[in-house]
């Protein structure tokens, strides 16, 4: 998949030196955590190094499509039929106008709305049921990035948890990337897990528009604003010389390995990192598979084929958000999809901008072979109610029973899981609580969410609590 | 809200080998119960750090409390001599004839582990000697408490928790290696290291050493004036000159606060950045000032209630200490503070139920929580000076009544306030009129719109009736300017956020716990439990208390003060001992910093925890002290590089026979580069550190999450640093400017001598002046910001700069600058 780079400047003698000596990469970095309290030491020990988790792995990384503000799932992946008769009586009630027609071999119903993603209807494996704790916005947000319904809670979320219990693939990328703006929570802290677990956001949309009106670097401190390429090497054959010299008589000590390492790794990110998101390299007709350049899909296209990018390099985790609808944009709010008003107007606007992009993904996905141990998330912190406020024509939250979808990864494709009721409130058949979601992420990466924890303020943490089962009805 | 789920999970993970806290080894307790047991205190000792740990990791799965394997149990002395299914499991002196040594021998059918790797040959011989020895065991007590807790008991074995006990000056043991110890400490840690059969490292080198105490006592690198002066005063071996100099310099209080301050979520006051907040300062001048530990302690939970430092002033210090932080109404966030910081107790558990794990009630947690709710947080102005501060203060409540009255019983003068405005700026406008540099007819298009405005409010008024000379227009119009006068004379006063009693005497009162299991839920109807009258934990101050605040009619924050900073409080001395000993050492003598709990572990050295906590006691409670004695013993002394077996050196590193090599924590990254910056002898303004760089280095180099308590920092290592190291303007900007200092010194064989001194503490070999200045001469300055620019006089040139920051920053970058042996 990924070629050794052949860069001269890249491969120094010195550094290869090292590397034959030190052994470094994938040793056992047993010191590198200064806490003795580490439950699942084994994790923490493995620095940043890629490794196995406790069981035999159905993927090997996520691509989270993060849609905030909640879609709604009658709109979308879950026909409501009676929501209509409901609102032809009822004033508070706001009808469901989208035509549902069935996808695939699997049948799969899917909205008029997402025309492409309804082409990949046979990869999705759409979960119905899944319920929540809280309808407020950020506190929804924390409980299924972090488990924990609170906001402001600090805890990391499960990019973080899995990088602790992984490490990353890539050697010259971050292992834990969140591609356009920061989100809430936000990932770029590491909490109480390791900092190397942290999130990197990569060209924050925000930050483009500092005073300085340039845009935000997609990683922070990857270009150096005055010394040239060949200059750095010089500085690294140096300063590894002088580190191989102060190693000697301090055999023992794997921190100091790892740091040398973590220059080299580094420099490479340099290099490489900013051929990972330069999508220029992409061929004509994958930019327009995606809808890059068509005004409405641009961003989120470009979003999607950088996460793609990120997976062929190894990035364990990549958060991809749900662009924010351009200001301008009467209907437009902080959490995109939080269709409170004119539902059936915002809905098919925001599905129109994200539907290509997401099936591009997924389709390119597969045809390069990566779906199959790349695990694709689509889904907001909650789904959306029938009813209104009156006279708004919109939506109100509902964190029970709502449609997230799971596609390759290990999942079934082409299942609809779980059963809600008549509009959509409350769960008839197969909950999928957030803790059991948790749980099977991790379970497909390899992982037991009950062994992957954590020591901090005088007990362990875990991802899903003490809750969550493995939902093994959506394993293939 | 989801606190008592983790504990349960907590207590599923505390596999049999973490449960040793049935083994509590205080120094009291174990002596008590090695002196009942029959053993003596080494021997026993020796079996809670080799062989209990042996044993729960390979024996107690199969052959403890819950399943006992061909009968064999391992939960007990007795069990073992008692046997199973072919015997007894140990001959106690008599190794040869033990069932157990057979065993892990391979020697004979039965081998064990069964199905696991054979033990090492260390271990083997470890139970050997423990069988040899007659197989020391502690007296066990036989109405342990239960590991998880289902309602709240306090268990005879909680009651001699080590941690509960009182502090008693243990007498100094013997040792063999008697040239070895330079004072108790050596003693202590020298007879627990022989105990395992081992010596200790040799001493480190005087520079070594020197780097060493910089950093641990200021955070700073030692100064190359300092190395010069102390390398070679062959009258002090154990440096205690440099060491009362480090002591006496700011820059410890500077670094030591901030050790404090990780452990109250500190985040500094609005618009004010971490250096100018005024509760640092005062933290750090405390630690400079060597304010008696105990008085440290009290000022912050009741600094308020406590006299002030001189007759007029105001106890400002102490009323800015323990504040919510951000957190106002939150008493649970207090509450967790409280009791990690200030006890070593996970009180926050018993929130919502008795705590599963600790003999602590819920009602304990509400008779404490009662202390906070009858306290309450103000703005209060930062006026040292008390007629100052009460004049604000009263004008603060006088403008709080008037606001209240204006918007109630006056409310309907508002609308003749605001006619009186209107007129007022009427006549404003018109003598604009006679002004020639205003435009006439903006000015009437504003009058006409003003008279308008004018015509509907009286027209208003008229409607409702209202008396434009009623007594009460007069009085809401005075009591507005009151209230303006007030703003205006405060305008620019800082107000800080304090913590003080409540001032209405009717909300000094106890709290009412919530109804069980409804905590989390918002809006529950659900009537709360009856009140639990304020006092502390029974299993500390028993179960006959005299209420808190019955007496003097407050909160309960003063006795709660002088109750924790009571010099036979168990714990408190302990506690910040053990945290001085982690700074120092690189662990505590128990790893669990902040719980000294029955789930905390107990102390590797109890003996010399007691030690050093009497010794605390008795001298005044002087942190300077403590942090004097620890770095001027032979322990502390041990270089850290021996070449040993990874094994050997585990056990070292449990048993600081050996010193850890520590990663600077951000602070001392940055304070250094700021350092290096500056010629301390000239008077140039030192610039801060950016709040930009502070922040962006917290995050890489593992600085304390502001919403986090936070015991003890990780030290990680990743590329992102790497990243900064090499590309941020931050660390261009501070090599520059070192640089600039170094190309002061006209020979480039001593600039490199310079730096090496300056960031390591040492001079540069030969080679390494040789590879240093060949790095500079073949340097290509490339791209030149400004090439036209010639360099003023007295200015180095640019590309000579260039050159040296590049090699400067390599050094920064190394491994040897970034690591304290």
């Amino acid at each position: 998949m990924r070629k050794p780079s052949q860069d001269p400047v890249l491969i120094s003698r010195r550094s290869m030196l090292g590397r034959g000596a030190g052994g470094l990469g994938a040793i056992a970095l047993t010191s590198l955590l200064q806490d003795q309290l580490v439950a699942d030491a084994g994790r923490a020990a493995g620095g940043i190094a890629a490794r196995h988790g406790h069981h035999p792995a159905r993927a090997k990384r996520i691509i989270f499509l993060w849609m905030s503000g909640g879609p709604s799932q009658m709109d979308t992946f879950d026909p409501k039929p009676a929501i209509n008769k409901l609102a032809a009586e009822k004033q508070n009630v706001t009808e469901a106008p989208f035509k549902f027609k069935q996808h695939g071999q699997s049948g799969m119903w899917v909205s008029e709305l997402l025309p492409h993603i309804a082409q990949q209807a046979d990869n999705l494996c759409v979960i119905r049921s899944m319920k929540g704790e809280t309808n407020t916005h950020e506190h929804a947000q924390t409980f299924v990035m972090t488990g924990v319904p609170q906001n402001n809670t600090p805890v990391p979320t499960i990019g973080h948890w899995l990088v602790y219990g992984l490490g990353c693939e890539s050697e010259n990328l971050p292992a834990f990337v969140s591609i356009g703006q920061k989100t809430n929570p936000d990932v770029t802290q590491s909490f109480f897990l390791p900092a190397w677990t942290q999130g990197v956001v990569l060209g924050d949309e925000q930050a483009k528009k500092s005073k300085t009106g340039e845009p935000a670097p997609l990683i922070s401190n990857l270009n150096n604003s005055w010394l040239s390429r060949q200059q750095q090497r010089k500085q690294l054959d140096l300063l590894q010389k002088m580190n191989a010299a102060h190693a000697n008589g301090r055999a023992g000590d794997d921190r100091l390995n790892t740091r040398i390492e973590s220059f080299e790794r580094a420099f490479r990110m340099q290099i490489q990192a900013p051929d990972a998101f330069d999508i220029s390299q992409e061929s004509e007709a994958t930019r327009a598979m995606y809808g890059v350049g068509r005004p409405e899909t641009d961003e989120y296209a470009q979003r999607c084929i950088i996460a793609r990018r990120m997976a062929e390099r190894g990035v364990r985790f990549v958060l991809v958000p749900f662009s924010r609808p351009p200001k301008s944009m009467k209907l437009a709010r902080m959490y995109g999809w939080d269709s409170h008003e004119q539902n059936n107007t915002l809905t098919p606007i925001l599905c129109g901008r994200h539907d290509q992009p997401v099936a591009a993904l997924i389709a390119d996905l597969k045809q390069r072979g990566l779906l199959e141990d790349t695990l694709v998330f689509w889904g907001g912190e909650f789904g959306r109610t029938a009813g209104s406020r009156a006279g708004k024509a919109g939506r109100e939250h509902n964190c029970n029973g709502y449609t997230i979808f799971l596609a390759g990864g290990g999942v079934k494709g082409g299942l609809v899981y779980g059963k809600t009721g008549e509009t959509a409130k409350g769960i008839v058949e197969n909950q999928v609580h957030v803790h059991d979601l948790n749980a099977t992420m991790l379970h497909l990466l390899g992982l037991d969410h009950e062994r992957l924890t954590y020591h901090a303020s005088g007990r362990h943490f875990r991802l899903t609590d003490v809750y969550g089962d493995v939902v093994h009805d959506v394993i293939a | 809200m989801s606190h008592c789920r983790w504990l349960i999970l907590a207590m599923l993970s505390t596999a049999v080998g973490l449960a040793a806290d049935a083994a509590g080894a205080s120094a009291v307790a174990s002596a008590d119960r090695a002196a009942r047991s029959g053993f003596t205190i080494a021997q026993v000792e020796f079996f809670e750090v080799e062989i209990r740990p042996l044993l729960a990791r390979h024996c107690a799965s199969c052959h403890g409390e819950s399943k006992a394997r061909g009968k064999w149990s391992f939960t007990s002395r007795e069990a073992l001599i008692r046997g199973g299914e072919s015997g007894p499991t140990i001959v106690p002196g008599d190794a040869r004839n033990s069932l157990l040594l057979k065993a892990v021998r391979h020697a004979g059918d039965l081998r064990m582990p069964k199905g696991k790797p054979k033990l090492d040959d260390k271990s083997i011989a470890l139970l050997e000697k423990w069988v040899a020895m007659g197989a020391p065991w502690p007296a066990t007590d036989a109405s342990s408490a239960p590991k998880l807790r289902t309602r709240f008991k306090i268990y005879p074995s909680d009651r001699q928790h080590w941690a509960f006990q009182p502090v008693t000056r243990p007498s100094v043991p013997q040792v063999n290696q008697q040239d070895w110890p330079q004072g108790e400490i050596d003693r202590f840690f020298l007879a627990r290291f022989e105990a395992a059969q081992l010596t200790p490292a040799p001493k480190a080198d005087r520079r070594t050493l020197m780097r060493r105490l910089a950093f641990d006592l200021t955070g700073l690198p030692p100064s190359p004036d300092d190395l010069d002066e102390h390398l070679n005063d062959t009258e002090d071996p154990t440096l205690s000159r440099y060491v009362d100099k480090l002591l006496a310099s700011s820059a410890f209080g500077d670094h030591w606060a901030r050790h404090w301050l990780d452990h109250v979520r500190f985040r500094p006051f609005s618009k004010r950045s971490e250096q100018n907040d005024p509760y640092r300062q005062w933290v750090a001048k405390a630690f400079n000032d060597d304010m008696p530990y105990d008085r440290f302690l009290k000022m912050q939970i009741a600094g308020d209630l406590m006299p002030p430092p001189e007759a007029g002033k105001v106890n400002l210090d102490g009323m800015i200490a323990v504040r919510p932080w951000s957190l106002k109404s939150r008493h649970h966030q207090q509450l967790d503070l409280l009791g990690r910081t200030f006890m070593g107790l996970s009180l926050i558990c018993a929130r919502c139920h008795d705590h599963k794990l600790e003999p602590i009630s819920r009602d304990d947690y509400y008779a404490l929580q009662g202390v906070f709710e009858s306290s309450q947080v103000i703005d209060a102005p930062y006026l040292e000076d008390r007629g100052q501060f009460d004049e604000y203060m009263a004008g603060f409540q006088r403008m709080k009544a008037n606001e209240a009255r204006m918007k109630k019983e006056l409310k309907e003068y508002g609308r003749v306030a605001r006619l009186v405005d209107l007129r007022s700026r009427i006549e404003t406008e018109r003598k604009k009129l006679d002004d020639p540099k205003q435009s006439k007819e903006k000015v009437q298009e504003t009058i006409k719109k003003l008279l308008a405005d004018e015509g509907k409010a009286e027209e208003d008024i008229k409607k409702r009736k209202i008396d434009l000379e009623a007594p009460g227009a007069k009085e809401y119009m005075k009591l507005r300017a009151q209230n303006n006068a007030f703003n205006e004379r405060w305008r620019d006063q800082f107000l800080f956020d304090a913590f003080v009693d409540q001032s209405d005497p009717s909300k000094i009162a106890d709290a009412s716990p919530p109804a069980q299991g409804t905590e989390a839920k918002v809006g529950d109807d659900t009537p709360p439990e009856p009140a639990v009258a304020r006092r502390f934990p029974m299993i500390l101050a028993g179960a006959d208390q005299t209420p808190l605040g019955e007496r003097t009619k407050q909160s309960g924050r003063l006795e709660l003060a002088n109750w924790l900073a009571d010099a036979k409080h168990p714990i408190t001395a302990r506690l910040m001992v053990n945290r001085v000993w982690y700074y120092l050492l690189g662990e505590g003598l128990t790893p669990s910093l902040s719980n000294f709990g029955r789930s905390g572990r107990p102390p590797t050295h109890p003996l010399l925890l007691d030690y050093l906590s009497d010794e605390f006691v008795r001298n005044n409670w002087s942190v300077k002290q403590l942090v004097r004695r620890i770095v001027l013993s032979a322990t502390y002394q041990q270089t850290s590089m021996l070449d040993i077996a990874s094994a050997e050196r585990e056990q070292r590193v449990a048993l600081f026979g050996i010193a850890k090599r520590k990663r600077l924590e951000v602070e001392s990254i940055w304070r250094t580069l700021q350092w290096l910056e500056y010629d301390p002898n000239s008077d140039e303004r030192k610039r801060d550190p950016s709040i930009d760089m502070t922040r962006e280095m917290g995050l890489l180099f593992d600085g304390a999450n502001r919403d986090l308590i936070s015991p003890r920092r990780s030290s990680s290592v990743s590329p992102l640093q790497a990243l900064f190291l090499m590309n941020s303007e931050h660390v261009k900007a501070s090599t520059g400017r070192f640089a600039g200092r170094l190309l002061a010194i006209a020979d480039e064989r001593e600039r490199v001598r310079q730096a090496f001194l300056l960031l390591f503490a040492r001079p540069a070999t030969d080679n390494e002046i040789k590879d240093g200045l060949a790095f500079v001469a073949d340097w290509q300055v490339e791209r030149q910001a400004e090439p036209n620019r010639r360099p003023k006089p007295g200015e180095p040139d640019p590309a000579d700069v260039a050159k040296w920051q590049a090699y400067l920053q390599v050094l920064l970058a190394s491994n040897e600058f970034l690591f304290v042996d």
